[in-house]
């Protein structure tokens, strides 16, 4: 029978809909008529963006390129913080399919 | 904030080079013969502060050690080795334009002025600290 | 934009853009400490309750128009860019009090109490920024020790 709510591979077009039914190609569900899907690579560029940043603000103190401390040290720890949330966002999704999964219907 | 200290350390050198002249005045305040050999006595030499660490950064430097061409005091002493032998102050000695009350003034200055940018270290550091807790 | 969101709502831009302000008056300070026996130096500042005042008005009129970015109107002496950073020229304003006669206008005192207060204000908002990322990270692990 049909999963739900149809998390297992995240089908290109098929979205997951209001809670428990599938929905059609183009319905929309969540934050700002974004898809789940889209909110979450949307999360994965964001983390990425705010980490490359860090990064580069790290090289720049290392190197003497910048004096900004507060700045690069912020980034820095901006940085952990989206990572740290972007983790736990997996750890509760996954354990959200393996409590479904052991759901006995 | 590194660039803060920079500019501090070389307050601090500019500082110490000021001393230094100002010690040589001093010790040379009776030297009636110049060290390079040309006539005359020693004259006074003043370090001259410029903005900018002397290579287009921040700061202070020492763009010269100018002589004070200002005469010194004339004093009468016809058997001094290097009293002036001919002209209207023959015999006359001429010694170096230093006075030492204005090195004494000057040299609490340099050195206060020392103290000022080691505080401006001090609270560098302080603050560089405080802005590392954000990484903790 | 959820995780920016989550960082630039509240105070923290407001902390941070203040931190970028006492980062440049202390360089500005030291090179003043550094030029106090330089002829003719004339002394830099930074007006810091001008820019209060702006952090002030920003955060009002973030809280009035609901936009969810801080606008600092900009000055001779700071100017935010479209990115949001926040860039400090100090300036050289003319000798309110007696020159020297060096022709210097720097009264050491005056700096070094100027130096120790900054350096203050920029620990206090280095302090208060730390607690709220700890905040972030307290509440993300779901934990709170």
């Amino acid at each position: 029978m049909p999963d739900p709510l149809s998390i297992h591979g995240l089908q290109p077009g098929v979205q997951a809909g209001p809670l428990g039914k599938p929905g059609p190609p183009g319905a929309t569900a969540g934050l700002d008529g974004q898809s789940f899907k889209d909110l979450l690579l949307d999360s994965l560029d964001q983390v990425n963006r705010l980490q490359q940043e860090a990064a580069q603000g790290v090289q720049k103190v290392v190197t003497g390129q910048t004096d900004n401390l507060a700045e690069v040290f912020t980034a820095v720890r901006k940085a952990d913080v989206a990572f740290s949330m972007l983790m736990e966002m997996r750890n509760k999704l996954v354990e959200a399919y393996r409590e479904v999964q052991q759901m006995r219907i | 904030m590194f660039g803060s200290l920079d500019v501090s350390t070389s307050g601090l050198i500019a500082q110490r080079v000021r001393m230094d002249t100002i010690a040589g005045n001093v010790a040379n305040a009776q030297a009636t013969q110049r060290a390079d050999g040309q006539p005359g006595p020693f004259k006074r030499r003043v370090a001259v502060f410029a903005a900018s660490d002397g290579e287009g950064g921040p700061g202070v430097h020492v763009s010269e050690i100018r002589e004070d061409p200002s005469p010194g005091k004339l004093v009468y002493e016809p058997g001094h080795p290097h009293a002036i032998q001919s002209g209207p102050r023959r015999g006359y000695v001429e010694y170096p334009n230093v006075d030492l009350g204005t090195e004494m003034v000057n040299a609490m200055l340099a050195s206060r002025a020392y103290e000022a940018n080691i505080a401006a270290i001090e609270v560098t550091k302080s603050m560089m600290s405080a802005t590392m807790r954000l990484l903790a | 934009m959820y995780f920016a969101d989550v960082v630039n709502r509240g105070p923290m831009p407001a902390m941070e853009k203040m931190l970028a302000f006492t980062q440049a008056r202390h360089r500005m300070l030291t090179e003043n400490i550094a030029n106090v026996d330089t002829p003719g130096y004339q002394t830099k500042h930074l007006d810091a309750r001008a820019f209060q005042q702006a952090l002030a008005e920003a955060l009002d009129r973030r809280e009035e128009r609901r936009t969810p970015a801080l606008e600092i109107r900009g000055s001779r002496q700071f100017r935010q860019d479209r990115s949001g950073r926040l860039t400090v020229t100090p300036t050289v304003e003319p000798a309110e009090n007696v020159l020297f006669h060096d022709q210097t206008n720097t009264r050491i005192e005056t700096q070094m109490a100027m130096l120790a207060e900054n350096a203050m204000m920029h620990q206090v908002v280095t302090e208060l920024l730390r607690g709220k990322f700890e905040e972030l990270t307290k509440a993300i692990s779901g934990r709170v020790a």
